[in-house]
């Protein structure tokens, strides 16, 4: 296949990604014309709207080759069709509203996977694109198996079930033997191998470090052991052991070393702001950008530059210095007047050469200057670098030290823009606020450190088990809050649940001792409630009344109407 | 016989206009002026100066037939071909299109990467 083919098929399942983001919307629209239509069955332009909207998810899913999707909205244009000519009949009313939850299934199985069907590019990427959106963990995403390898039954049981509740699935065995012919059947994404076993001290090490001299990629092997001295430590570096732990292991060290080696924290791609009066060249360079797996925005009218700010939170501006109605120039001092975005990186696109003009934008707040026209490495790696330090930069004054979720003041900042995003896109929105049970208790009984490991394994939970569009922040001291975009109210509380069920089966440890913890929740969604003063203030409400049911619930705010 | 360069496009669907740019621009290498509806193109159609014109059938503001039709009474434009694009490919209301004028009738969805060369081949027969 030639480099053509592929940018061409790069740039369709771009395309493609973001028409499945747009569906639950699309579906929302045809939903709520059917209900109008059924209150009000004579109403031709609603009907035509109606006809419209199922035609074109039909079309559109049919060009993306969504072929399922398509068959079903298809099957309702047919149908409104009759309807138009025999407006009474009962029987299409009930037809069409059993379509269309058909319709609304299908939608909630859609996969992505590759648009054309050309050689073996659909086979080569399916596996690494085929992620249902749907689903709300990256259960599916990765290998996530993990072999466990220690000769004490109970350790092996315990972590066992520690590991499975952050979403891993985990084989154990008691004898290196049986590990070896595991190994020969399925190759695991990460090997935790005890160090001692039978009277050999270093049996566990050696045995890694034997087979890794045969393979041409190392096992990805995390040791534990009871020991830590630094000969030991020294050879499980030598067989190139990825983390090094002392029982009894913690498990939110043991469980961030999983995610590093599984990747299972991904990065969410960069989002690169284009402001450039050419429709063509905005566009251009952002396939190149979203080739190389970034989110573009193209601002076409320097005007609208401020709308586009506050909704998309560039990591980068990429900026054309000679537009109409302002320079780059111009608008870059904008921007910098604007505190949120002080350190948002702007570089400048332009044909100029002269090194006085260029110094000059530099000075007057622009990160870089690159020079039309850019080969598109070029812009690739000079975009990408400095979105990675901005974001950096940007993460340690947004989010909080030991958790790593966002801060109290950018948690506020995430609500305020996802509920406009809702409201704008009329998708429904819910937001959860978490306090942990005696969590007083905790601090006292076990000490500040235990607290601290609480805290931290919640954060990992939550970071695993919620979707990467998913907003969590720590609220205050054990205060947590979610922002589930596009997620109703019972959905939302089926999550949190799931989550909560398994918090409470995490087992925390604390020198000699054992416990657990539980947390209790309290949910209010757009648009029963509006904006974020209510919308906060009943999550909150709804928070106090779990705790006053006994804790360890989740509980939905009502509306009042 | 001049070559294929210049396409007006007309199609309501954002998702679909992108799938054909991709395909017209960047596969067949055409200059591609899209439009949002019929009523647009018959503005668009001025400045732009297509050798031909791609419509969707059906659009809000003025589907792409009335579009063509419009098209066809401005006296310089009148002798620009048009190519329909629909996904209902009956065979009567395919010859109706035929009948008011249009060069070919494409069914959708259309296969990217060689939609093109579909509209190279209609265009040859056409020229001919």
């Amino acid at each position: 296949m030639t480099q053509d083919k592929v940018d061409v098929q790069a740039a369709l399942q771009q395309l493609k990604i973001s028409f499945v983001d747009k569906i639950p919307a699309k579906i929302t629209e045809i939903q709520q014309a059917w209900l109008t239509l059924k209150k009000d069955p004579e109403n031709a332009e609603i009907k035509q709207l109606f006809h419209r909207l199922t035609h074109t998810l039909a079309g559109t899913a049919a060009t993306f080759k969504l072929d399922e999707l398509a068959e079903c909205a298809r099957e309702i244009e047919n149908t409104i069709q009759c309807f138009s000519t025999n407006p009474c009949e009962p029987l299409t009313i009930t037809e069409i509203s059993s379509l269309l939850v058909s319709l609304e299934e299908t939608a909630s199985n859609t996969n992505i996977s590759p648009v054309s069907i050309d050689e073996k590019t659909e086979e080569d990427t399916a596996e690494s694109t085929n992620k249902s959106i749907a689903t709300a963990s990256h259960d599916t995403a990765k290998n996530n198996l993990v072999y466990l390898v220690d000769d004490d039954e109970d350790f092996n049981h315990t972590i066992k079930m520690q590991i499975k509740t952050f979403g891993y699935q985990v084989e154990s065995f008691t004898s290196l033997t049986k590990f070896n012919e595991a190994l020969k059947k399925q190759e695991p994404a990460v090997v935790i191998m005890d160090v001692m076993f039978g009277n050999s001290k270093t049996a566990g090490i050696d045995y890694i470090a034997q087979l890794n001299q045969s393979r041409t990629v190392p096992l990805q092997t995390i040791f534990i052991t009871g020991s830590h001295d630094i000969l030991t430590r020294l050879s499980a570096v030598r067989a190139n052991g990825f983390a090094y732990f002392t029982k009894p292991a913690m498990m939110t060290s043991l469980v961030t070393a999983l995610d590093k080696l599984s990747f299972k924290v991904e990065e969410s791609p960069y989002n690169i702001l284009i402001v450039d009066d050419s429709v063509t060249k905005s566009k251009h360079a952002a396939l190149t950008l979203q080739q190389a797996g970034m989110n573009t925005k193209e601002v076409n009218d320097p005007l609208l530059l401020l709308n586009a700010l506050a909704e998309f939170t560039p990591d980068l501006i990429l900026m054309d210095i000679y537009m109409p109605h302002c320079t780059g120039l111009e608008l870059s001092q904008v921007i910098r007047q604007m505190e949120s975005y002080v350190s948002t990186p702007i570089v400048f696109l332009s044909s100029e050469d002269d090194l006085g003009k260029k110094l000059g934008a530099l000075s007057l707040g622009g990160d870089d200057f690159l020079t039309k026209p850019v080969k598109p490495w070029h812009l690739v790696s000079a975009v990408s670098s400095r979105a990675l330090r901005a974001r950096l930069v940007r993460r340690l004054a947004e989010t909080d030290g030991l958790t790593g979720l966002l801060n109290h003041s950018k948690s506020k900042a995430c609500l305020k823009n996802e509920l406009a995003r809702a409201k704008r896109e009329n998708t429904p929105l819910s937001f959860a606020m978490i306090d942990l049970d005696f969590f007083k208790h905790v601090n006292d009984h076990y000490g500040h450190p235990a607290g601290d490991s609480v805290l931290k394994s919640i954060a990992n939970l939550f970071k695993q088990r919620l979707r990467t569009y998913d907003i969590v922040g720590r609220y205050g001291g054990e205060e947590f809050i979610i922002i589930l975009p596009n997620t109703d109210l019972s959905t939302a509380k089926k999550i949190v649940d799931v989550i909560r069920t398994r918090f409470s089966k995490l087992v925390h440890y604390c020198e000699q001792e054992d416990f657990r913890c539980t947390f209790s929740c309290g949910i209010a969604s757009y648009p029963e409630f509006r904006n974020e003063k209510t919308i906060s203030e009943e999550a909150d409400k709804a928070l106090y009344q779990a705790k006053e049911a006994g804790r360890n619930k989740v509980v939905c705010a009502k509306s009042v109407s | 016989m001049q070559a294929l360069s210049r396409i007006l496009y007309a199609e309501d669907q954002v998702d679909i206009q992108q799938v054909a740019i991709l395909a017209l621009e960047t596969v067949g290498g055409f200059t591609v002026k899209t439009c949002n509806s019929g009523l647009e193109a018959t503005v668009a159609i001025d400045d732009f100066k297509p050798q031909l014109l791609l419509f969707d059938v059906m659009m809000p503001d003025m589907d792409g037939p009335t579009a063509f039709a419009k098209i066809k009474e401005m006296p310089e434009h009148q002798n620009i071909p048009a190519i329909f694009m629909t996904a209902k490919v009956q065979s009567n209301e395919v010859q109706a299109y035929l009948d008011m004028g249009a060069i070919a009738v494409i069914a959708k969805p259309f296969d990217p990467m060689t939609l093109a060369s579909e509209i190279k081949d209609i265009w040859q027969r056409s020229q001919q």
